[in-house]
């Protein structure tokens, strides 16, 4: 178990972090810049915190209190970045065995080897970081840090200088090794689908704080807050009031619109702030059986993006159903064979039933914890 | 032809080789504070330490003379070590290695700021103390525009010229190095040893200068 609680003095903020980590992967997902990594080099020993205190396992590595601040040779963390930092001037061999001391010749060789074969890069002993791929180079970073037996692991971006498919990869290849590490690890990330992908709970950052911690679903279905939502890509955020709250649904008003939403424990006539997320809106098959779907609504497209697998369309509702001013009022993201299927490309105007799932009511505001 | 006098050539290889070596034990520390620690003072000591660059080299001989003269503490301490200084050979090789000291240094520093600190952060997190650290990373690294450094400095302490004539003067077959020998060839219009020498001056100091330039090359990829 990883605690760590520090504060430290940034160019533009605060880092402000209190978090936890048992074994598996934490990714620290946010924006660059929001103190993700700063967060890895305070708990690796390479950046002293202007406070705070940081245990593994119980045992302190930092303690600004008791004056503790137990050097990186003796935190036992695996430290692996985006770069790689290989040694460029040491063979593949020499990179792994740099951190295995008291071990005699044969030994060293012995561990390299087994080393190498985990990660499928056996053979390449001799070879020189230069002479490797990004990929290469990755996995070579990953199993110097592993040999020493960390105590924690921390990735810093370690797929972001990768090419797609290599990334694929890779991520797959950390997913097989995140089923027996037994340690905690610390992944940052600025790409929400490797956090998803790869985490056990995801840590969201912000400008130096941690607005939401949770299972990679919590997190992305249902965020603390509008902060997170934005970060975790929903779309679509509207306040309104409570009208009625009972054990099987809510009832807001947004606008002239009365959305229906799973119960939420949620004051009647309280201002709420909610979002829906786009890829939950479905537009209505023109030759689906007549009758009134849940929170359904009219409109047309008035603009549509693709990135070839999804389609986003920017959906106006009509006169007296618009639930803001100007421009479009939902965002719907459509896959590509539903966007084909229902012919969309050829018309424009469509019904839509937003799924009460699909709408969230924030709950909490950003998790704020005073000062240490 | 005329007969050669070969002393001034060792002469001079030998001041240069034990110049090169002060400059090494001096600079390379020096260099390495002056890329990886922050001090108040850091960059006076910097311009001070490339002060015999822009000093004219007879000033730079004069400050040295009076520095290391017998009337001086530090002058008398040499001279009671056993190892007087002025008009030696061996002070012949202290005003090159402080002519020569800030072409090492200065390379030396770029050398040791071009290795990215990160890695030795990595190699800290490997478990290893920072002195292995220095001599498997940092100091590898660093090297070949240590060497280049190195080269430029054996060059320029071969070359010198005013500051070890006023150190050490220009005794024949005692202190009279290969610049001076040839001042003095050239005074007693000796044209044709005169040229002999200067040509295996020329040659000596392309070579270095093609080592140097290959050597920090390396360092750049």
């Amino acid at each position: 178990m990883l605690d760590i609680r520090l504060r430290k003095r940034l160019e533009n903020f605060t880092l402000e972090l209190e978090l936890a980590a048992s074994p598996g992967i934490t990714a620290l997902f946010g924006h660059s810049g929001a103190g993700k990594s700063m967060t890895l080099a305070c708990v690796a020993g390479l950046t002293r915190p202007d406070g705070g205190r940081i245990t593994l396992n119980g045992s302190v590595l930092f303690d600004s209190e008791q004056s503790i601040n137990l050097p990186p040779q003796r935190r036992a963390v695996g430290y692996v970045m985006q770069d790689y930092l290989l040694f460029p001037h040491l063979s593949v061999a020499q990179n792994i065995a740099f951190g295995l001391t008291g071990l005699s010749r044969p030994e060293k060789a012995r561990v390299v080897e087994e080393a190498l074969q985990r990660v499928g890069l056996a053979g390449f002993e001799q070879r020189r970081p230069h002479e490797l791929s990004g990929g290469q180079q990755q996995r070579v970073a990953l199993a110097r840090a592993l040999v020493t037996q960390p105590r924690v692991l921390l990735l810093d971006e370690p797929f972001s200088a990768l090419d797609g498919p290599t990334r694929a990869l890779l991520r797959r290849d950390l997913l097989r090794l995140r089923a027996d590490l037994g340690i905690p690890a610390l992944f940052v990330t600025h790409d929400l689908a490797e956090a998803y992908l790869l985490a056990d709970r995801i840590a969201v950052i912000e400008a130096g704080r941690l607005l939401q911690l949770g299972p990679p679903e919590a997190v992305v279905y249902r965020p603390a807050s509008r902060s997170v939502a934005e970060l975790t890509g929903g779309g679509n955020f509207f306040s309104g009031q409570v009208i009625a709250q009972n054990s099987t649904e809510t009832m807001i008003q947004v606008g002239p619109v009365r959305l229906t939403t799973p119960p939420t424990p949620v004051e009647p006539g309280s201002q709420v702030e909610l979002s829906i997320r786009a890829e939950r809106i479905m537009l209505i098959r023109k030759d689906a059986p007549v009758g009134l779907r849940e929170n359904q609504v009219e409109g047309c497209i008035i603009n549509e993006l693709t990135d070839g697998f999804n389609h986003t369309l920017f959906f106006r509702l009509d006169e007296g159903q618009r639930l803001r001013q100007g421009g479009y009022d939902l965002e719907i993201m459509l896959p590509t064979y539903v966007y084909e299927r229902l012919g969309v490309a050829h018309d424009k105007r469509w019904s839509a039933t937003i799924k009460r799932e699909a709408i969230h009511i924030f709950q909490g505001g950003d998790i704020h914890h005073g000062t240490f | 032809m005329a007969h050669v006098d070969w002393f001034p050539l060792w002469l001079s290889l030998r001041v240069s080789i034990l110049a090169t070596a002060l400059v090494m034990l001096t600079g390379i520390p020096l260099a390495w504070l002056l890329a990886r620690h922050h001090f108040p003072g850091k960059e006076l000591l910097a311009a001070l330490a490339s002060l015999p660059l822009v000093l004219p080299p007879t000033v730079l001989g004069y400050y040295l003379l009076v520095m290391l003269g017998n009337q001086s503490p530090l002058g008398q301490w040499f001279n009671q070590a056993g190892i007087p200084l002025v008009f030696t050979w061996r002070g012949a090789a202290v005003a090159a290695s402080v002519a020569a000291f800030p072409l090492l240094l200065q390379t030396a520093r770029a050398g040791f700021e071009s290795v990215d600190p990160r890695l030795e952060g990595v190699a800290r997190t490997l478990g290893r103390s920072n002195f292995y650290i220095f001599w498997r990373v940092t100091l590898p690294l660093a090297m070949p525009a240590i060497l280049a450094g190195m080269a430029l400095t054996f060059a320029r302490a071969l070359g010198d010229f005013g500051a070890t004539l006023m150190v050490a003067g220009n005794i024949p077959q005692r202190t009279q190095t290969m610049s001076i020998y040839i001042y003095d060839l050239v005074q007693a219009n000796k044209m044709g040893q005169a040229n002999s020498m200067v040509l295996l001056m020329t040659v000596v100091a392309v070579t270095m200068l093609v080592v140097a330039r290959r050597l920090s090359q390396r360092a750049l990829r």
